[in-house]
């Protein structure tokens, strides 16, 4: 608690070290957006309605599919008919004969009704963006695909942060035997693992299709951890004889506490720039791995996956450049992101690793 | 910041516009698309100029392979890519001719005995191996006994001669072939490529030598072409053997290069790289508009001995899929049409069992089942699955009406085929969820039968019997766990069991015909599978190659006898 | 600093025992063997092998063993000095990976030497871009190189590769057919003079190696110029200066000489990336490295050519940090390598 309240306190109030501007609005503008954007995607592309008069009921069928309705609501009436016909209430469809008056969301599409007559149709009136190899509106994919960017960025350096800081912190601050047979080892194993198998091994056991998110961020996740021990490991060998430290220590506190409290929130810097930067890094593994037909598997809507389409059908180039901007928008935000945290917490390099790294 | 380096990277992006602009053709003044451009299985090819000529010697085939062949040993090797460059370094004793007859390769002529029990093959006396050494039956042997050492990889070639009682060379160009029982599918066994024993002779009971035998990858044969380099990754170079029995083929040199991602197949096509590349729908769609293209071209459509299916488990762990009704009403809710019409824009054939469309086991009284959803749903609530709960899915018994189809995952179109028919499914109340599989755990867990159904590919033999496929003994599971044969779904019918069983005993082409029909029939009704379609391939090469066809009976360009061996470039255009 | 090379190399034993064993654990979690595709694989509905027959070949390779008793075996056959045989290919791992005259000149086309070749020219070439930049945003801060380096580099980093590379062989490839996109030399490679064939090569690289190097310009660049924008705030060159000597002297002399310390470590830390092959590039270029043997040995589970692939890259990285350290030790007498 106390290490983060710290953290936000220097990234928010601080006066700037460098001459440059700090640069943090874009990427939280930027990332704020994503983050509405995913949040409300239902309402922005959905063939259900935002709100319809259907047979003298008012309802409100596309809020029902909002994170948290979606999870204990069943299924009415309009969601059942949309089952059977994705277009029940498009132009021609018997829903939007019944209502006296309905409000469509900006895309009127689902993600994923797919439709044979619309198959590699190029961007026009009805479809902004374009409509992808089996018909899905592209438009509609990227929207709710924006959680997929997000979470991945977010989630799999959170996860990369908590082993590699735990680990990091347990040898540098530990030190001696516990460094050098356990921590050291175990960094420089996951240094060279081979990360396929781990990701094959992961797609042959796991079940349920809604997993498939989930394991893209455990793999990503555990397979980056390794650059952020290694700083954390020599921040912490760093700072452990600083003085402050060996002042609470004389005070009689513990280890855990002299590593939370007063070690953590000056190594953190470095850590949190370099978790930035590996979000970017994670977005692009996503889309790698996507086209490797390992990431999140279709129909459940990714920019990866739609991207990935672009390399099997050369002339739909609407499939490459909506994603392909979106992608490099939130991967130079999570850059800026990195440079202007960087700039206000001091020095860390950047993991010179993402240099050598192959996909 | 911001504006200047949005604007680049948009700037960026646009280059994908440039690049999409310059793939496709060039800005020619609009002109109707040339007409009926793809030939026809059977229909050779020839520029107008040539068709009369008599063919002359020289020119190099560049074609594309997808990964590497694993080991240039016939014996041994059990990919298909290895196939497609061994077959011309080898020669077997009979292979198929364009209509999907015999005919005879190393053996000049064989019969079968008047009870069917023995095959003697009277073998050509002037063939001689790469290196000069005469080729005799005792090759024949040797083959065949390396085929049966089980310290030998023969992995796949050994079931095809279960049926084998004994194999004798009374003299060195005879060879007799003995079948415990009679056998009709047994002849189609020998189109086994023949090694040289002299040079791959190896110590009894040490079938490593073998395995591993250098010239596995450097192979000296008979046939029509000599090995002469393999650049590993990269490509692998044969050349005429001017020493062939049935005179040297026209070509002087063929190159297979290695090519894994088919998207830059035609593109290296266009650039010259290849000689010839294989035509998905869309790439045909865009191509015919390519006058260029066009002009240089022959583009072949044929269908492949090849069709797709979805399998279902009938083991009983799924329990509606035991009831024929449901599987029948599953099949009609699939709009098999659509897919071949939209995405395949065209070209496939609907089936209605596993037999070649077109060919003489196929029983054309039975038609497909049509597109019906309404039928489907009709048929469904038959079963007693109704919708209870109102959630829009049928159920019964508080079990709903739902499955998971798994699909391997390299295989992108079965997943487009997959996400049409999951919304067909959904249409009328039964849920299909997709999962994908690399292939190594695909084929795992449905050898294993640890599958609910699922969607795969099933290439057709030479031989039209069924047995794999459809009899009860393959469907059994062994105490390893794996499956006694390729019935992973464990059909099970008594009267295609004894239809099947009496058709492989006759060599008499009329009585196998009626009962591979009335095997046709059954199965319609049973629905093991939900047959899908057969796929038709197409696929361009260089009209500098003259006399180029593909077969009538699905073997395309190159499987069948004597196909390459008669294609040939006029001197100009060498 | 020898007994600290001598500690650290033995350390690297248990280390190396861990990685191999965690890494063929691994491998044998996922379902499947050698032989499984094989067994109904072939032209035609081939009939599924006998099972009694597929067991003993799962036996004659030892397959049906428990996992660690097929580690050990593994480890025997390394100790002894070899790297076992491919099952798939059926030839010694160590010609597969090296090519069969070794060293020589079929090491160009092993998968090794084609991955080495490439990814040393990638690697050239973003330093080639990169350094100068990073260099002159340092000494501009703010000028045209800086805004460049983190503009434009950046910007490119935001770029998937595989997109990259379907650009550049729709735009160079097949539009303007300036370079070849296929494979590592051309058919006519054989009957070529040695300059022509350097050439040749050089052109099949070129698109593969951009599409490798220009991710990793961003990062090099930023790292240079805060190596060098440290190094020109230090006390030393503030006392160069203030000893009056010529700009260019504090600068080649002094500054950048310093800033070579953290430079060695980037090195040290891009050097495992050489031998490991990117699977996406080198399946687009058709590049025979071994990013496309890797994946061709994980589908069909050709366990030995895993395994050695993954000792390669473990004793490089190892090699490489314990390198990078001592280099390290080396260049900076302060360093106490205890």
């Amino acid at each position: 608690m106390a290490p983060t309240l710290s953290l936000l306190r220097r990234v928010l109030s601080f006066p700037k070290r460098r001459t440059r501007p700090s640069g943090l609005r874009f990427p939280a503008v930027f990332l704020g957006l994503l983050a509405a954007v995913s949040l409300l995607a239902p309402l922005l592309a959905n063939n259900k309605p935002l709100a319809v008069d259907l047979d003298g009921h008012l309802r409100f069928p596309a809020f029902r599919d909002l994170l948290p309705f979606r999870l204990f609501l069943r299924p009415d009436g309009a969601a059942l008919a949309l089952e059977r016909d994705p277009r029940w209430f498009g132009p021609s469809g018997e829903g939007r004969r019944r209502a006296r008056w309905l409000l469509l969301p900006p895309l009127p599409y689902s993600p994923y009704e797919t439709s044979l007559e619309r198959i590699h149709e190029p961007p026009g009136r009805d479809h902004p963006l374009g409509c992808d190899d089996v018909g899905r509106d592209v438009a509609a994919r990227l929207v709710h695909g924006t959680k997929v960017t997000l979470l991945t960025g977010v989630l799999s350096m959170a996860l990369a942060l908590l082993v590699g800081v735990s680990l990091g912190a347990l040898g540098g601050f530990a030190g001696g035997a516990v460094d050098r047979l356990l921590v050291s080892p175990a960094i420089e194993v996951m240094l060279c693992f081979p990360t396929f198998f781990f990701i094959l091994t992961v797609t042959a056991v796991t079940d349920p299709r809604y997993l498939n998110l989930w394991s893209v961020i455990l793999v990503i996740g555990l397979t980056s951890w390794a650059p952020l021990a290694r700083f954390a490991r020599a921040e912490f060998l760093r700072l452990k004889s600083a003085p402050y430290v060996e002042a609470a220590r004389a005070l009689g506190a513990g280890p855990f506490r002299q590593a939370l409290r007063h070690i953590l929130p000056n190594a953190s810097g470095p850590l949190v720039v370099n978790a930035a930067f590996g979000a970017a890094g994670a977005v692009l593994s996503e889309a790698a791995l996507s086209f490797l037909g390992v990431g999140i598997q279709p129909p459940e809507p990714s920019w990866g996956n739609v991207m990935s389409l672009v390399v099997r059908h050369w002339n739909d180039w609407w499939l490459g450049l909506f994603p392909g901007a979106a992608l490099f928008l939130t991967v130079m935000a999570y850059n800026r992101l990195g440079e202007a945290l960087e700039g206000r917490l001091g020095a860390g390099a950047p993991g010179p690793e993402e240099a050598g790294r192959r996909r | 910041m911001n504006r200047r380096r949005c604007l680049f990277g948009l700037c960026l992006f646009g280059l994908t516009l440039l690049a999409s602009c310059g793939g496709s053709g060039e800005k020619a003044p609009p002109a109707p698309p040339p007409a009926a451009v793809s030939k026809a299985p059977g229909e050779a090819a020839f520029l107008p100029a040539y068709e009369k000529r008599a063919p002359v010697n020289g020119g190099t085939f560049t074609r594309p392979i997808p990964v590497e062949p694993v080991t240039l040993n016939p014996v041994v090797a059990s990919d298909q890519v290895s196939f497609l460059v061994y077959k011309w370094i080898f020669d077997p004793l009979i292979d198929m001719d364009e209509k999907m007859e015999p005919t005879g390769v190393l053996a000049r002529s064989w019969e079968v005995s008047p009870d069917g029990r023995n095959l003697t093959f009277h073998l050509r006396e002037d063939v001689s191996w790469h290196d000069g050494k005469p080729f005799t039956a005792e090759d024949v042997l040797f083959t065949y006994r390396a085929c049966m050492d089980p310290t030998v990889d023969a992995v796949n070639k050994r079931p095809t001669f279960a049926e084998v009682q004994s194999v004798q060379a009374p003299d060195p160009h005879t060879v007799v072939v003995t079948w415990k029982v009679p056998y009709a599918p047994g002849l189609a066994a020998w189109n086994l490529h023949i090694l040289p024993r002299h040079l791959y002779d190896y110590p009894p009971g040490k079938g490593a030598a073998f395995n591993q035998n250098p010239l596995n990858a450097r192979p000296v044969g008979t046939g029509p072409f000599r090995f002469v380099e393999w650049r590993r990754g990269e490509a692998v170079v044969l050349e005429a053997n001017p020493a062939y029995f049935r005179g040297r083929p026209h070509l002087d040199r063929l190159v297979f290069r290695i090519l894994p991602q088919a998207e830059t197949q035609l593109a290296a096509y266009r650039t010259g790289t290849l000689d010839m590349t294989t035509l998905s729908s869309e790439q045909w769609e865009e191509v015919r508009k390519d006058r260029a293209f066009l002009e240089g071209s022959s583009v072949f459509e044929y269908p492949a001995r090849q069709f797709f299916y979805i399998g279902w488990n009938l083991d009983g762990s799924v329990p509606f899929l035991g009831d024929r009704k449901v599987r029948k009403a599953l099949a009609l809710a699939l709009n098999r049409k659509g897919v071949v019409d939209r995405i395949l824009g065209g070209h496939g054939t609907l089936l209605s069992g596993p037999f070649y469309p077109g060919g003489w086991e196929y029983n054309p009284a039975v038609a497909p089942l049509p597109y019906d959803p309404a039928e489907a749903a009709r048929l469904l609530d038959e079963a007693g699955w109704k919708d209870t709960d109102g959630d829009g899915l049928r159920d019964r018994g508080g079990k709903p009406c739902a499955f998971e189809c798994l699909v391997p995952a390299e295989a992108e179109m079965f997943s487009r085929w997959l996400e049409v028919f999951q919304q067909d499914l959904r249409k009328v109340g039964v849920d299909m969820r997709v999962r994908k599989l690399e292939w190594g755990v695909f084929l795992d867990r449905t050898h294993r039968h640890r599958f609910e159904a699922c969607l795969s590919g099933w290439s057709l033999g030479d031989d039209p019997d069924p047995f794999q496929l459809l009899h009860s003994s393959q469907g059994k599971l062994l105490p390893s766990g794996v499956g006694a044969g390729q019935n992973d779904g464990a059909y099970s019918n008594p009267e295609v069991d004894r239809l099947i069983e009496e058709q492989q005993r006759t060599f008499d082409r009329e009585a196998r015909r009626r009962a591979l029909w009335r095997i046709h029939e059954i199965v319609a009704e049973d629905q093991p599978h939900a047959y899908l379609f057969a796929s038709t391939q197409m696929a361009a090469v260089r009209n500098r190659f003259q006399n180029v066809k593909a077969s009538r009976a699905g073997y395309g360009l190159f499987t069948w006898y004597p196909s390459l061996l008669e294609w040939w470039v006029p001197r100009e255009l060498q | 600093m020898a007994a600290y090379a001598l500690r650290r190399l033995l350390l690297m034993g248990p280390t190396f025992l861990l990685i191999t064993a965690v890494v063929f654990a691994a491998v044998k979690l996922a379902p499947g063997n050698p032989f499984s595709a094989a067994r109904t694989a072939g032209e035609g509905a081939v009939r599924q092998m006998n099972p009694a027959d597929y067991q003993d070949l799962l036996h004659r390779y030892g397959l049906d063993r428990p996992w660690y008793v097929q580690y050990g075996r593994w480890l025997a056959t390394l100790a002894s000095g070899s790297l076992g045989i491919s099952y798939s290919q059926r030839r010694p791992v160590s010609q597969v990976l090296f090519g069969e005259a070794f060293p020589g000149g079929g090491f160009l086309s092993s998968p090794l030497g084609a991955t080495l070749l490439l990814n040393l020219l990638a690697t050239l070439l973003m330093l080639a871009v990169a350094l100068p930049i990073g260099f002159s945003a340092a000494l501009k801060p703010g000028g045209a190189a800086d805004r460049l380096a983190s503009g434009f580099l950046y910007a490119l980093y935001s770029l998937p590769n595989f997109w990259v590379a379907v650009l550049l062989i729709l735009v160079v490839g097949v539009h303007f057919r300036i370079l070849p996109f296929i494979g590592m030399r051309s058919e006519a490679f054989a009957s070529l003079g040695f300059w022509e064939r350097a050439v040749d090569v050089l052109r099949h690289a070129a698109l593969p190696a951009l599409c490798l190097a220009y991710g990793g310009m961003a990062y090099v660049a930023r790292f240079t110029r805060r190596a060098l924008l440290e190094s020109l705030g230090s006390d030393f060159v503030r006392a160069a200066r203030a000893r009056g000597l010529p700009e260019g002297r504090v600068l080649w002399g002094h500054a950048a000489r310093n800033a070579l310390l953290p430079m060695i470590t980037l090195l040290g830390l891009l050097l495992p990336g050489l031998v490991s092959g990117s699977v996406i590039v080198e399946s687009l270029f058709a590049w025979p490295g071994m990013g496309q043997l890797f994946m061709k040995a994980v589908y069909s589970r050709d366990y030995p050519v895993i395994l050695a692939e993954s000792v390669l890259g473990a004793v490089v990285v190892l090699g490489s940090t314990l390198l990078a350290d001592l280099l390290y030790g080396a260049a900076d007498p302060r360093v106490r390598l205890e």
